[in-house]
């Protein structure tokens, strides 16, 4: 990091700029070894790093943080795939969740049936209802007054879910789709689906977006702060302009 | 009937001054003098006789003179005169005899100054000629007719002649011919049984169309005589391949596409190469390890054609993806297919400072501005930031001005990610920040300026 010598005066206050240059990071993904591996770059130049973390069982990243759920282990890394915090966790799989902003938020251990929350940079559990959550959740998403969102997938399509933190019960739920989709929730509460061959973003307005996808895909998986990885093949990047749609460079074994 | 009947007698003896000449026969020599009958064959066919000059003496002998004189004799091979046959040593040498005539054929075999007569008889028999530069050659039973090099999926004809040399009316009711796949045709132009009058001959084609590179033969069966069809088949060659790359102007930091064109259906199926190779534009600049192709990602991808297409296949898709990276300098796309190595240059030119992502946001008491993109000639020299009011007028002192030159030659010289950056900017406020609703930043490099949109905090 350096220091330059900039004023901003206001309010008759001199003041001074301190930039620093670095490698831009996008985020990180999960290749198909179960490998976790920084994505640096920038749009439509993209490069796949190094592995972080191998024996991935669940990941999500932030752009600024990184969930790796490991067989017996939780991990939070920091935008380096440095560790800052490990956690012993349940068996198998794990749903994650992040604030605007992309601090960790929520972990769902499914094969337990635990959910847990950060609070203050702590990790906490948090009761629900036997019923809240379950197998058939797919995505989960912080929601503002203490609540969070769920979708759940069943033979009759995707429901999103309105779950209070606060008590654990389900608030509310809405048929958002007519089938069995992958989906993910952004933090700002956007849903996003695979429809065949095309991208389904559904706004906090309901309002629906589909984006035809160059190749079939099978899972959508947080990949940094803007992005989304589309089956780990295409980076789908949301901003109020638009959606854009880039090619990840393959990941060799 | 006999041809140059024979016309001297020596006597009986088999010595030839100290050389002694015999017949080879089965593995076994049998003395040769005075008057030889090396067999019976068809008119048309061949008789290989094989001879052998012993030097049964102590001292060395001279074979000078060999030669043979009679119709349809030959010498075959013979050895370069003069020649020293070492005390107890032997060489050998082959009269062969054909005729595309029926009858009594004799010759003189001269051997230093003794002389053997050779006598031989052809049957009438169908003779078969095939057509070649200088005329219609004999073809003897037994023997190969090559038909050359034929790139699969073409054809070669060759003419042949069967000839009735007999005084009687011959009838061919057996023309066969094996099958290799189906590469073979014909006969073509006759139609059997068919009936032959003395001296009259029939012109046919045989056909070499191969379907698969490699080598072929043949049995063509006349009546109860075969000869071999030799060919080799080759794989035609690959059309000229082109790059083509997408449509516009390739330039830093794209995701691109490029097809393979052939000059012309390819006649054949295969693999072929391409490569990517990039020669940065800019001092100090090795490499940018961003451009690559996608999938299979690298700088070098394989591609196939198939047999009638005109555009390579890229696993399944007719097109391969590439990033052009973040660095100014030229691209070079090599594709290499069969004997063809076509290249392909694409100039990345240098151009103003690309931001992909601005972001202005509050931090404790101060303001941070984040600035992710790339600068494809790696020379940023300052950026201006202009922090705006909530009436977006420009708050005091106005624009400031950072020199970033020498931060940013530091930070490529170290950096492995061609000219990407993230720069992060902190800007302290005493005061009340709030007052600040916006800020606008523009980064210079030596080709331009970049302004960003106007970024709310």
């Amino acid at each position: 990091m350096f220091r330059l010598v900039a004023s901003l005066l206001l309010c008759a206050a001199a003041t001074a700029a301190q930039p620093s240059l670095g490698p831009p990071s996008l985020g990180c993904l999960r290749d198909e070894q179960n490998r976790l591996r920084p994505v640096l770059g920038v749009a439509a130049n993209f490069m796949v790093g190094e592995p972080w973390q191998a024996g991935v069982v669940a990941a999500a990243c932030s752009g600024r943080f990184a969930l790796v759920k490991l067989s017996g282990a939780l991990l939070l890394l920091d935008e380096s795939g440095l560790p800052l915090a490990r956690w012993d966790a349940p068996a198998g799989p794990a749903l994650f969740a992040f604030a605007a902003g992309g601090d960790p938020s929520l972990v769902w251990f499914p094969r337990a049936a635990a959910l847990y929350r950060w609070r203050g940079g702590l990790i906490e559990p948090v009761a629900v209802q036997a019923d809240a959550l379950g197998p058939d959740v797919t995505a989960i998403a912080p929601a503002a007054g203490d609540r969070m969102m769920a979708i759940m997938s069943g033979p009759d399509g995707l429901w999103l879910r309105s779950i209070s933190l606060a008590t654990g019960q389900v608030e509310w739920e809405e048929r958002v789709h007519p089938r069995a989709a992958p989906a993910l929730l952004r933090p700002d509460g956007t849903l996003l689906l695979l429809d065949n061959a095309e991208l389904v973003v559904r706004g906090g307005d309901s309002a629906e977006r589909r984006i035809p996808l160059p190749f079939p895909a099978s899972a959508l998986e947080p990949l940094g702060e803007e992005w989304v990885a589309v089956g780990r093949v295409l980076a789908l990047r949301l901003r109020d302009q638009g959606a854009e749609i880039y090619r990840l460079p393959e990941v060799g074994p | 009937m006999i041809r140059r009947a024979g016309w001297l007698l020596l006597a009986p003896c088999c010595v030839l001054a100290q050389l002694q000449l015999a017949l080879v026969e089965a593995g076994s020599e049998r003395p040769a003098a005075g008057l030889l009958d090396l067999g019976t064959t068809d008119a048309g066919d061949v008789i290989d006789a094989r001879f052998r000059l012993r030097n049964p003496g102590s001292a060395p002998a001279t074979l000078r003179v060999l030669s043979v004189a009679g119709s349809g004799f030959t010498l075959s091979g013979p050895p370069i005169l003069p020649l020293t046959v070492a005390a107890g040593h032997w060489t050998s040498f082959t009269v062969r005899f054909q005729s595309a005539t029926y009858g009594l054929f004799a010759a003189s075999l001269t051997v230093n100054t003794e002389t053997v007569l050779l006598y031989t008889r052809a049957r009438p028999a169908l003779v078969l000629y095939v057509d070649e530069a200088r005329g219609f050659r004999i073809v003897p039973a037994g023997s190969a007719v090559g038909f050359g090099s034929v790139e699969r999926g073409s054809a070669l004809s060759r003419r042949f002649r069967l000839e009735n040399p007999g005084p009687t009316t011959m009838r061919l009711a057996n023309m066969t011919m094996t099958m290799n796949g189906a590469s073979w045709r014909g006969p073509a132009g006759l139609e059997l049984p068919l009936t032959l009058a003395p001296q009259e001959s029939v012109i046919f084609e045989l056909t070499f169309a191969p379907q698969f590179a490699g080598p072929h033969q043949s049995i063509l069966t006349v009546e109860n005589r075969n000869y071999w069809l030799v060919a080799a088949a080759v794989e035609p060659p690959f059309p000229r391949p082109q790059v083509v790359l997408g449509p516009g102007t390739l330039a830093s930091g794209q995701q691109a596409r490029l097809t393979v064109r052939l000059a012309s259906p390819s006649r054949r199926a295969g693999s072929g190469q391409l490569r990517l190779q990039f020669t940065p534009g800019v001092p100090g600049a090795w490499d940018d390890p961003a451009i690559r192709f996608l999938s299979p990602a690298g700088r070098v991808v394989t591609f196939t054609v198939e047999e009638g297409a005109d555009t390579a296949r890229f696993g399944e898709r007719e097109e391969v993806e590439f990033q052009t990276g973040s660095t100014a300098g030229t691209l070079a796309f090599t594709v290499a297919l069969g004997e063809h190595v076509e290249p392909v240059l694409a100039p990345l030119a240098p151009r103003p400072v690309v931001i992909d992502s601005a972001q202005a946001s509050r931090a404790g008491g101060g303001l941070e501005v984040r600035l992710t993109g790339f600068d494809n000639s790696r020379s940023v020299s300052q950026a201006v930031f202009t922090f705006l009011d909530a009436g977006d007028r420009p708050v005091e002192p106005g624009p400031i001005r950072v020199d970033l030159a020498a931060e940013f030659r530091r930070y490529f010289e170290t950096s492995t990610l061609g000219g990407v950056f993230a720069m992060r900017a902190v800007f302290p406020v005493t005061g009340d920040a709030s007052r600040i609703a916006a800020v606008e930043a523009e980064m210079t490099n030596s080709i331009g300026t970049t302004r960003t949109e106007r970024l709310r905090f």
